[in-house]
């Protein structure tokens, strides 16, 4: 068995003195981890640090053995771009989180892989990425299968003024159905079902608190993990310099 | 293994547990060791001992040494006001054989690392707020790797010492001395571009 894909650095596990246990999110095999020999070294450091794209080739007799990464080469140093940009590097540490935890092995999601692209690619832009990953939690939800429904209220059916989503179904639900029960439904900003919607001071907090709640009782909890705490502390830093 | 004694199976097998030594190399030092157990084996036991029951992490800086405070915070001759946080104690001795630095240290004792799971609460955090919050520091110089973990925990602890009145910088990033610019990967060049300065 042999293959070649593109992916990013998820982590590196040490293996043995030179060999590391690499973990990618490769394009068209998902989460992928195999023994990557010689890791270990110095001169490899540089390259398997989480966040980096690379395009490597794995081998392994059968399909559903370990095997390794016979060839790993850098397309782009994600992981030196944010280690530049302070913030970058909670966002990096926080989709890289999400990913190793919450997807699942050997599965491809070509939709997610894109999307943390276009995350990894924005990473050193402070004033996108938060946006960018709250929506990027939205594609992740929905690809591992738990999509929420933004399309419509769930009690009335008008797809305008849609300002919360319910805890239970998922589902969105308009201001005048929603007002009574203002206090037990999650905020749904606008920029969610809005490309072109402002985004206001406060918004991203609520995406990260909707998507945050989902992932937690639908993704996270039942496989036993909690939220990766990266992902807390990304919050934890971005309410600190008010731009949640 | 089995042709070995259960006293010489068991001096390979915590050997063969040494970083860089597998059972090979672990049974070529047990060898070694005992064809000079007076010069070497038993000197090397009783200095396992001794450093087994008395060398403990200083209660100040987690430096490892025989007393707490460790002779570096004990000496009085240092630069109370600068005040460098390292990961690891082994990286506090490559900047102590530098001789490069003459303040004083905090070791954190690791790197937050989201995928390994090792969060604030298991670093020495707390010691280092309080340390910059009741002593003379005015600097706390941040000694972290150059790896994405390190860099992460720079920025953590920078935001944890928001505040408190003190400055915090970082050691520069870039090109190694001796290094040819051909064969630097992309993140060491982008850093070194980054913290290009004035000739």
């Amino acid at each position: 068995m042999e293959w070649t894909d593109s992916g990013f650095v998820l982590r590196a596990r040490p293996f043995s003195d030179s060999s590391v246990i690499l973990e990618l999110m490769t394009r068209g095999h998902g989460r992928f981890a195999a023994m990557f020999k010689g890791g270990a070294s110095k001169t490899k450091a540089a390259l398997i640090q989480p966040g980096n794209a690379v395009t490597a080739t794995w081998k392994a007799r059968l399909g559903d053995q370990l095997g390794f990464f016979a060839c790993v080469e850098l397309d782009e140093a994600h992981g030196a771009r944010a280690g530049a940009d302070g913030p970058g590097l909670y966002c990096l540490a926080a989709l890289t989180g999400l990913l190793a935890q919450g997807a699942p092995e050997r599965s491809p999601l070509p939709l997610v892989f894109e999307a943390s692209e276009t995350v990894l690619r924005h990473v050193d832009a402070a004033d996108f990425w938060p946006a960018l990953l709250a929506r990027w939690e939205g594609a992740f939800l929905a690809n591992l299968g738990y999509g929420l429904d933004l399309s419509a209220c769930a009690a009335t059916g008008t797809a305008t003024d849609l300002c919360y989503v319910s805890p239970r179904s998922g589902r969105a639900v308009s201001r005048d159905a929603g007002a009574p029960y203002h206090d037990k439904l999650l905020a749904l900003p606008a920029f969610l079902i809005d490309a072109d919607a402002v985004i206001a001071l406060g918004d991203v907090g609520a995406a990260f608190a909707l998507f945050g709640f989902f992932l937690e009782r639908r993704v996270f909890d039942p496989s036993g993990f909690g939220l990766p705490p990266a992902r807390g502390r990304m919050i934890e830093h971005l309410a600190r310099t008010g731009r949640l | 293994m089995r042709s070995l004694g259960p006293e010489l199976e068991r001096l390979v097998e915590l050997l063969a547990k040494l970083p860089g030594l597998g059972p090979r190399s672990a049974r070529r030092a047990a060898l070694y060791l005992l064809k000079r157990a007076d010069g070497l084996m038993l000197p090397l036991a009783e200095s396992l001992k001794v450093a087994a029951e008395r060398i403990a992490p200083c209660a100040r800086c987690g430096n490892l040494d025989t007393m707490s405070p460790c002779s570096l915070c004990a000496v009085p001759n240092r630069d109370d006001s600068l005040l460098c946080v390292v990961e690891e104690v082994a990286d506090l001795w490559a900047l102590e054989r530098a001789g490069a630095f003459r303040g004083r240290y905090h070791v954190l004792g690791g790197a937050l690392s989201a995928l390994d799971g090792v969060r604030p609460e298991d670093l020495r955090l707390a010691g280092l707020i309080e340390r910059v919050k009741t002593g003379a520091v005015r600097e706390v110089i941040l000694a972290l790797g150059a790896t994405i973990d390190g860099q992460t925990t720079a920025h953590y602890v920078t935001d944890q010492l928001t505040g408190l009145g003190v400055r915090v910088t970082r050691l520069a990033q870039g090109l190694p001395f001796g290094a040819e610019l051909n064969v630097m990967d992309d993140g060491t060049l982008m850093a070194a571009f980054a913290a290009r300065r004035d000739m």
